[in-house]
């Protein structure tokens, strides 16, 4: 989640009152934000991903503003009739088709300032922007462009120009191949035979996004005037995008100005979309999921100070959704608003009225008994991970490797598979004990997971003990099956001649009852126990206790 | 009280009624010498018995000796040599003849010395002349009577021990024996014997009563022993299961390998939501991807994320990939558990709850883990409200000892609203963030048919039992170190 330091002094200028760090400590995390920690005169808050509009120092004051009930309702933005004409080439449908745009004049960005603005840009790139790909920004000193502006399709190699922070002109596709966020971000573009560039009206080129800017419209502390263009995949998240970052240059003392954005159709469209979208939600419904009895003033008062506009017929509240935010989706949200502008320390916790019996799942009461039954016969838990690798569950057990569950995309090679038994996890925990005193007999219940050949996955309950010390035999850990199997009520498990590489030759046994196989027990190979540096005997078995879980499910 | 050994011993000095050495004391009990020791010791503690020491000096024959026992002293032989030639030899012809022709100069000098015999020359030619056969002489008595093995020199000639030794044919050797002799004390004592051990034969025989058990040193070191026991996040996972189950909730289970669908999607989780990516989430490669079945709620599904269907939400815009759905991932969270339950129980009220393992494509460190459990609760009724959820939560915390708790406003993808609680840990002495919670959000319920508000919360189960364990490093609790396992504590 992102996080922001948050400076008392910095926010004031903002909220037009004084403000404590300690005020903020205790105030904020009713904002929905958490404390992460507190600093030398300043907290640093963790914000949710729903909230980019808390990027910045201008973004929370606003907040806050309302929290404090200083500043309440809607929060206006004004912007002036455009100057300026964006004209949009529609080959780039289909490669990056959404394009809005914005001017900010007569502006003064102090170091803080510009730092903060590029926390914002990146704070969009991340969360809504999906790391640049569904939304990019670009900001310029608008003073070194000569309108109008054109966004278009260029072929990789036919344009060229100076990326910010490069000694000499380059190619789109060197931009690529050799500036670092062409490396980091040419995945989202390559692929398409022409590349999104945005250029002036003498051709030279201010952005090549969603990659890099151009050195030439770097913003510095002379930057007096601002473009902004926001390319995109999607209208309405590119265009709230604008609307944080504007609502911020308006907080920092900005004017705005519309750009008019043209198409090859003759058709034309201005932003930014400052329109507040509008919603209706009744008293009654914020009521009941709330649990209070809220009356309407009080409702009324908690809208303005979630900074929304509000207007109410009755019960019935139409309000007005700030053009910054992006997580109103549904009415619902606005009762979520509710509850934090009328603060969710005041609702008082009660019980729900329903009666209900408990019950646990059949497979926890199976393996609850028996682990009793295993604990009883001497036998220590324990608890493996379900995530492992070819290495462990078969080579070092002498198995063959065979139908298993495999990981996609796991970046350790520890973690490649899920096991599909219990009994390689517990001699490897024999291995890494040889220090501690003998015997030693430990235990596992969990699930493996199998690959049936329909190829589907098969999840069964799995048991299994291993007893090692220097006398460890194949009759000690028959008697265990027994008795565990005596315990779960089994009358007829018969025990065939069997063979698993695990085990010695000749002295492993399959576990059959009513002809299905319910496991196998066996005196471990020596070469299983050499491969794990073992130097006791050992024995063991395991059980699917799938088949009482069923009979368990009756109830 | 005394023990069998000690007993014997008492009785074989009252038999005899005189002092005895170890040698004798054995013999007559029967017992080897270590263990009569350690008894005489003890009585002797106890003052029955005393013992004393008492040096003697033993004379036993050397090599050499033996040798002369065998074939007499060689002055001996000398004289027989003589006797046998007429009791007159040359010199030169009885050393030829003599049979061991080492010894025939100290014979010679022993035959004069003893007067036995003498050397004469006739006709210039030395002989040697014995007159009779001499008689056996002391020397040859001890050696004779040492042959049959050593003995107290107090019994010997001194005199000719003292020749004897001189010669090399005997040795004297000291030894200080132990007497052992019964105290006053110790003639009077009743004696009972003590055994450290009931045997099923005493008590068969009735033989206990007759006997003392011996009395240990009860503060004494004993070796550890360590029972078989449940893995203590068993053990804290059966606390929290049996606490949702007191409070009136049913356990549900869920597939551990599930499809995005389920995992994702029916949870409103966009598709290029950040969490469904490669780096946060396992994938699987085989089988990689299942058909997702009910036809309706798919559709349901798909409508609710491009337009928000009949839920009344914006929905997330874009086209739904049914394809994208399919993929088969590691459940990220037991929510797939829970709303798989709220699909196949839509009659309210319904409260179910889960405490299961859960997997995240994260790095291994000492305070994540790859996989690990995830403890979830959810209520579904016809009222349920964001203040029922504290009410519930705040019993929840109650029952697992944890009194304190904050609740603050938060957010999640798939509840609205939602909420965080902290809760103060008196164990480790410092607020813990434990459980995401919420209402779903219609557009969760909607599409699987529920018209009625679900609470949810769910939070990490590791983190809690780190705090009462005292345990800093996660993995700690995965490693199945066998010494922790035997000896960690798991206190309320």
């Amino acid at each position: 989640m992102p996080v922001i330091e948050v400076y008392p002094e910095r926010l004031s200028r903002f909220l037009g009152i004084d403000v404590e760090l300690k005020q903020l400590v205790e105030d904020l995390p009713w904002l929905a934000t958490d404390i992460e920690d507190v600093g030398e005169g300043f907290v640093k808050i963790e914000y949710n991903p729903n909230r980019p509009d808390f990027s910045s120092h201008a973004g929370i004051a606003r907040a806050y503003a309302g929290f404090l009930e200083i500043g309440l309702g809607y929060p206006e933005a004004f912007f002036s009739s455009p100057t300026i004409s964006f004209h949009f080439d529609s080959r780039l449908r289909g490669i990056r088709g959404v394009l809005c745009s914005a001017v900010v004049r007569n502006i003064e960005l102090a170091e803080q300032d510009l730092k903060e603005v590029i926390n914002v840009q990146e704070v969009l790139h991340q969360g809504i922007g999906r790391d640049r790909r569904k939304v990019s920004i670009g900001i310029h000193d608008l003073d070194k462009i000569r309108p109008p502006v054109y966004y278009m399709a260029a072929d990789p190699d036919a344009v060229s120009f100076k990326p910010l922070g490069m000694e000499r002109r380059m190619t789109l596709d060197e931009v690529l191949k050799e500036v670092d966020k062409g490396l980091e971000y040419g995945h989202i573009i390559k692929g398409f035979d022409k590349y999104p560039v945005i250029v002036d009206s003498t051709g030279e080129v201010l952005s090549f996004p969603p990659i890099i800017n151009s050195e030439l419209t770097r913003l510095t502390p002379e930057t007096r005037n601002l473009f902004i263009d926001v390319t995109a995949l999607d209208e309405y998240y590119a265009s709230r995008a604008l609307n944080i970052l504007l609502y911020v240059f308006k907080d920092m003392g900005g004017s705005i100005e519309a750009v008019k954005i043209t198409y090859d159709d003759g058709s034309e469209k201005t932003f930014p979309d400052f329109t507040p979208k509008t919603m209706s939600v009744e008293a009654s419904y914020i009521n009941s999921l709330i649990g209070e009895n809220l009356s309407n003033a009080e409702i009324y008062r908690s809208f303005l100070k979630c900074r929304f506009s509000v207007v109410n017929d009755g019960s019935v509240f139409k309000v007005g959704i700030p053009p910054y935010r992006v997580d109103i989706m549904h009415n619902v949200d606005l009762v979520e608003e509710v509850a934090i502008g009328y603060g969710l320390w005041r609702l008082t916790p009660t019980y729900p009225e329903a009666s209900t019996i408990g019950l646990m799942h059949p497979e926890t009461m199976v393996q609850d008994k028996a682990r009793l039954i295993m604990i009883g016969l001497g036998y220590t838990e324990v608890f493996n991970f379900l995530i492992t690798n070819e290495d462990q569950n078969y080579r070092m057990v002498r198995r063959p490797v065979c139908e298993r569950a495999r990981l996609a995309n796991s970046s350790s090679l520890e973690l490649t598979m899920l096991r599909d038994s219990l009994l390689p996890g517990l001699i490897r925990n024999l291995s890494s004990n040889k220090h501690e005193k003998y015997p030693q007999r430990i235990f596992e219940t969990g699930p493996v997971i199998r690959v049936s050949e329909e190829g589907s996955v098969v999840s069964r309950v799995s048991l299994a003990g291993v007893s090692a010390h220097s006398s460890a035999s194949f009759s000690e850990a028959k008697s265990v099956v027994m008795s565990l199997l005596n315990n779960l009520c089994v009358e007829k498990a018969l025990f065939e001649k069997s063979e698993d590489p695990l085990f010695t030759p000749g002295r492993v046994a399959k576990i059959v009852l009513n002809s299905s196989l319910l496991g196998v027990v066996g005196e471990v190979h020596p070469e299983v126990l050499e491969l794990n540096g073992l130097e006791n005997p050992a024995a063991g078995f395991e059980i699917d206790l799938t088949h009482f879980v069923e009979k368990y499910s009756k109830r | 009280m005394e023990s069998r050994i000690e007993k014997d011993i008492v009785e074989a000095l009252r038999r005899t009624g005189r002092a005895m050495g170890f040698s004798e004391l054995c013999l007559l009990t029967g017992l080897n010498e270590s263990s009569a020791a350690s008894a005489v010791s003890s009585l002797s503690e106890k003052g029955l018995v005393s013992v004393s020491t008492k040096e003697t000096k033993f004379a036993r024959l050397t090599g050499e000796g033996e040798y002369h026992s065998r074939n007499g002293l060689p002055e001996r032989r000398l004289v027989k040599l003589v006797l046998g030639n007429g009791g007159l030899m040359p010199l030169e012809e009885a050393r030829k003849a003599y049979p061991d022709g080492s010894f025939f100069t100290i014979a010679l000098g022993w035959l004069r010395r003893k007067g036995w015999g003498s050397i004469r020359a006739v006709n210039g030619v030395p002989h040697i002349v014995v007159e009779k056969e001499p008689a056996e002489g002391v020397d040859e008595a001890v050696v004779r009577t040492l042959a049959s093995g050593p003995l107290d020199i107090s019994l010997l000639n001194t005199e000719a021990v003292k020749l004897l030794s001189g010669r090399g044919i005997v040795r004297v050797e000291e030894k200080v024996e132990r007497l052992v002799s019964l105290t006053e004390a110790g003639r009077l004592v009743e004696l009972k014997v003590a055994v450290t051990q009931l045997t099923p034969e005493l008590l068969r025989t009735g033989e206990w009563r007759n006997v003392e058990l011996k009395p240990y040193d009860v503060t004494a070191d004993v070796e550890p022993v360590y029972p078989g026991r449940l893995h203590p996040l068993t053990e804290f996972i059966k606390e929290v299961k049996e606490i949702f189950t007191a409070m009136g909730f049913t356990e549900a289970k869920g597939p551990l390998v599930e499809s995005c669908f389920w995992n994702f999607d029916v949870l409103f989780t966009p598709q290029d939501h950040p969490a469904r990516e490669m780096q946060d989430t396992f994938y699987l490669s085989h089988p990689s991807s299942m058909e997702l079945g009910d036809r309706q709620l798919v559709e349901r599904v798909r409508r609710t994320h491009e337009d928000g269907w009949e839920t009344g939400s914006t929905g997330w815009g874009g086209e739904w990939s049914e394809e994208a759905a399919k993929r088969l991932v590691l459940r990220t969270h037991t929510t797939c558990v829970s709303v798989r339950y709220l699909y196949e129980h839509r009659e309210p009220p319904v409260k179910v709850f889960s405490v299961d393992r859960v997997f995240r494509n994260e790095r291994v460190s000492f305070k994540s883990l790859a996989e690990f459990h995830q403890i979830e609760g959810i209520i579904m009724d016809r009222r349920v409200t964001l203040r029922d959820l504290k009410g519930v939560l705040t019993e929840f915390y109650k029952k697992l000892g944890l009194e304190k708790v904050q609740f603050w406003p938060s957010y999640f993808p798939y509840t609205e609203p939602s909420m965080n609680s902290v809760v103060y840990v008196p164990q480790a002495g410092r607020w813990l963030e434990l459980c995401g919670m919420g209402v779903f959000r219609p557009e969760v319920t909607k599409p699987l048919g529920i018209d009625h508000p679900v609470l949810a919360w769910g939070g990490g189960l590791e983190r809690l039992l780190m705090l009462k364990l005292g345990v800093t490093d996660i993995r700690v609790l995965y490693q199945n170190d066998l010494g922790w396992l035997r000896r960690v504590k798991l206190c309320p």
